[in-house]
C-alpha cells in the first residue's frame, strides 16, 4: 500500500527530516508511526500524500509512483486517501456540515445525499448535532473530530492520521481508535502517527519507530 | 449531468457570495468593466445608425440626366430607349420643368416668392434613372460616360463621392471604437483579474485545504471564474442601460434641435448587438476570473504553511 525506498527529505538545505527510509506498509495493515517530536512523522505522511516531494528516493502509494504522478492526476490520487492533518485544516468560514462535505459539493453530489453522508460520518465521532456550528465555536477536540469525520466520509482505501487524538481526553481517544480499527477491519489501510505510548500499548498494530529522521524500528 | 448542474449552481452561489463579501471592490470592478463595454457598445450604436442611414440613402441613389434646352418628347423617348438597354438601369422617369420647380419650391419655400411663370421656367427637362441594386460604382461611371454621348443629353450627374466619404468615416469610427475598447478591455481584464485575486487571497487557506483534500483545480477555480462572469454580466447590463439612457437623452432633448443627431440616434442597438455586448462582457469577466489564480498547484498548503 505504501512503499518508501531509500527516501530522504531535506527541507530547504537544513537538517534531514527523513534520512534513507526504506519501509513497506501492506494493504489492510494497521500501523502506528511513532517517535519523539521532530522525528519526521508528519513529513512521512506528507510525502505519502504527495504534499511534499522527497529529496531523493522513490515512493509508491496505492500502486502509484509519486515521482511520475502529474499535477492533473494528483487530486484523483488524493481523493482515495483519507487524511487527518495535525493542524486539522478546517475552513473557518464554513460550517461543520460544509467542511465535512466540501469535496462532495465540488463533485456535484446532491444536498440530500451530502446531508446523509455528513450525518453518518459525524455520528461516528458524536458530533451529529454540531452540523451548523462554525469551527471557532468548537473546542480543539471537537475540531479534531470534525477533521476525522471528513477523512472518513468517502470510505478511503488508505487513512493517514497525524496525531488524530492529540487534543482528546483518553476516553475519546480510545473511542476514535476503535472507530479506526472498525474501518481497518472493513478493508482500509490505516496509518496513525502518534507519540502517545498508552495508545500504542492499548491497541494492537504494527509500530514503526522513527527517531531524528531515521528508521529505528520497522516493526515487522 | 444533474451533478454538473448542481456544481454550476454552487459556483454561482459562491460567485455572488464573493461579490457580497467584497462590495466596494466589486462595484469598482463593475464600474471599470462597464465603462469599456459602454465605449464598445456606443461606437457600435453610432456606426450601425450611420450604416443604416447609408443603406437607405444608397437605395435612393439615382443618376440624373439633364436634357438639352428645347428637346422635344420624341428626343426624350429616343434617349430613354437607349438607356433602358443598359443593365445598370432599373427604371427611368421623366421630370418635367414644372415638376422640378415644384420640388425645388417644396425644398426651399423662399423660391416661391420669385414665382416664375410657367412659360419662363428656367429649368430643363431631366431624366431620373433608378439603379439596379447592389450599386456598382465603376459600372455606373461607365454608364454615365456613355449617357453623356446620347443625343439630347446635356449633363449626367451622379452624387457618389460624399457617400463614399461617409462610408470611410463610418469604418474609421468603428475602428476607433474597437481600438478604444481594446485599450480599455485590457484595463478591465486586468481589473477583474486583480480584484478576483484579492478575493482569492482572502480565501487562500480554503483553496489550499480543498487542494490538499483532492479537489480538482477546475472545481477550485469555479467560484472565482463565476465571480468574474457575474462581474462581466452585471457590467454589460449596466453598460446597456447607460447606452439606452444616452440614446433617449439624445432623442428627447438634443434631437429636436439637430437633424443629424436625430438621424444618428434613430435605432437602439439590435437584439443581437445587445446579446453580443453581454457575451463580450461575460467572456471578459470569466477570463479575468480564470487568469486570477494562475496554477492552483502554486496555492498548495506547503507554500504558505510550510
Ligand atoms: N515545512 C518545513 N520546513 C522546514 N523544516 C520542516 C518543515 N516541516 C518540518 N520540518 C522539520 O523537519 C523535521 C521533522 O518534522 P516533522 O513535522 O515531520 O516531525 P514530527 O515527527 O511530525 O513532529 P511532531 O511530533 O512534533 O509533530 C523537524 O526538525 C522540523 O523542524
Ligand atoms: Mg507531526
Amino acid at each position: 500500500m505504501i512503499r518508501f525506498y531509500h527516501v530522504t527529505k531535506v527541507y530547504r538545505s537544513k537538517s534531514h527530516a527523513l534520512q534513507d527510509i526504506t519501509v513497506t506498509i501492506h494493504p489492510r495493515e494497521f500501523c502506528f508511526l511513532t517517535g519523539p517530536s521532530g522525528a519526521g512523522k508528519s513529513t512521512f505522511l506528507k510525502l505519502a500524500l504527495g504534499e511534499e516531494h522527497p529529496t531523493s528516493g522513490q515512493i509508491l502509494v496505492t500502486g502509484r509512483n509519486l515521482q511520475t504522478i502529474s499535477h492533473r492526476e494528483l487530486p484523483y490520487f488524493k481523493r482515495r486517501i483519507g487524511t487527518v492533518f495535525q493542524d486539522f485544516r478546517l475552513i473557518p468560514s464554513r460550517t461543520v456540515f460544509e467542511n465535512v462535505t466540501m469535496l462532495q459539493t465540488l463533485q456535484g453530489v446532491a444536498l440530500r445525499d451530502r446531508r446523509k453522508l455528513a450525518f453518518d460520518t459525524l455520528r461516528l465521532v458524536g458530533l451529529q448535532n454540531k452540523m451548523e456550528s462554525f469551527p471557532e465555536e468548537l473546542s480543539g477536540g471537537e475540531q479534531q473530530r470534525v477533521a476525522i469525520s471528513r477523512a472518513l466520509i468517502n470510505k478511503p482505501v488508505l487513512l493517514l492520521a497525524d496525531e488524530p487524538t492529540g487534543n482528546l481526553d483518553p476516553e475519546l481517544a480510545h473511542e476514535i481508535m476503535r472507530i479506526f480499527q472498525e474501518i481497518n477491519a472493513s478493508g482500509t489501510t490505516v496509518v496513525v502517527a502518534t507519540h502517545d505510548k498508552t495508545l500504542i500499548t492499548t491497541f494492537s498494530g504494527r509500530v514503526i519507530v522513527l527517531g531524528k529522521g531515521k528508521l529505528i524500528d520497522p516493526g515487522e | 449531468m444533474m451533478g454538473l448542474f448542481r456544481l454550476i449552481l454552487f459556483f454561482v452561489q459562491e460567485g455572488f457570495l464573493g461579490i457580497a463579501r467584497h462590495k466596494t471592490l466589486s462595484v469598482f470592478a463593475i464600474f471599470i468593466v462597464s465603462l469599456s463595454l459602454y465605449v464598445l457598445g456606443f461606437s457600435r450604436y453610432l456606426t450601425s445608425n450611420i450604416n443604416n442611414l447609408l443603406t437607405s440613402w444608397e437605395g435612393q441613389l439615382e443618376v440624373r440626366l439633364v436634357m438639352k434646352d428645347g428637346i422635344d418628347e420624341e428626343g426624350i423617348r429616343k434617349a430613354i430607349s437607349i438607356l433602358e438597354k443598359d443593365p445598370q438601369v432599373e427604371s427611368t422617369k421623366i421630370i418635367s420643368p414644372k415638376e422640378a420647380m415644384e420640388f425645388l419650391e417644396r425644398l426651399s419655400p423662399s423660391l416661391r416668392a420669385l414665382s416664375f411663370k410657367e412659360s419662363d421656367n428656367p429649368l430643363p427637362y431631366s431624366l431620373s434613372l433608378t439603379l439596379r441594386k447592389p450599386v456598382d460604382v465603376n459600372k455606373v461611371r461607365v454608364l454615365i460616360e456613355s449617357a453623356r454621348k446620347i443625343p439630347g443629353v446635356e449633363e449626367a450627374i451622379f452624387d457618389w463621392e460624399w457617400m463614399d466619404k461617409l462610408k470611410t468615416y463610418s469604418r474609421f469610427l468603428a475602428f476607433l471604437g474597437w481600438l478604444l475598447f481594446a485599450a480599455l478591455g485590457v484595463a478591465s481584464l486586468f481589473t477583474v483579474t486583480a480584484i478576483t485575486r484579492i478575493l482569492a487571497l482572502s480565501r487562500k487557506e480554503e483553496i489550499a485545504v480543498l487542494y490538499s483534500l483532492g479537489a480538482t483545480p477546475a472545481s477550485i477555480r469555479g467560484p472565482f471564474v463565476m465571480n468574474g462572469i457575474l462581474i462581466g454580466l452585471l457590467s454589460s447590463i449596466l453598460a446597456l442601460i447607460f447606452i439606452l439612457v444616452t440614446h433617449l437623452v439624445i432623442r428627447r432633448t438634443m434631437g429636436g434641435d439637430s437633424f443629424i443627431l436625430l438621424l444618428l440616434s434613430k435605432e437602439f442597438l439590435t437584439f443581437s448587438d445587445q446579446a453580443a455586448l453581454v457575451a463580450v462582457g461575460t467572456v471578459m469577466g470569466g477570463a479575468g476570473g480564470f487568469l486570477s489564480l494562475g496554477s492552483i498547484h502554486d496555492w498548495r498548503y506547503s507554500r504558505f504553511a510550510g
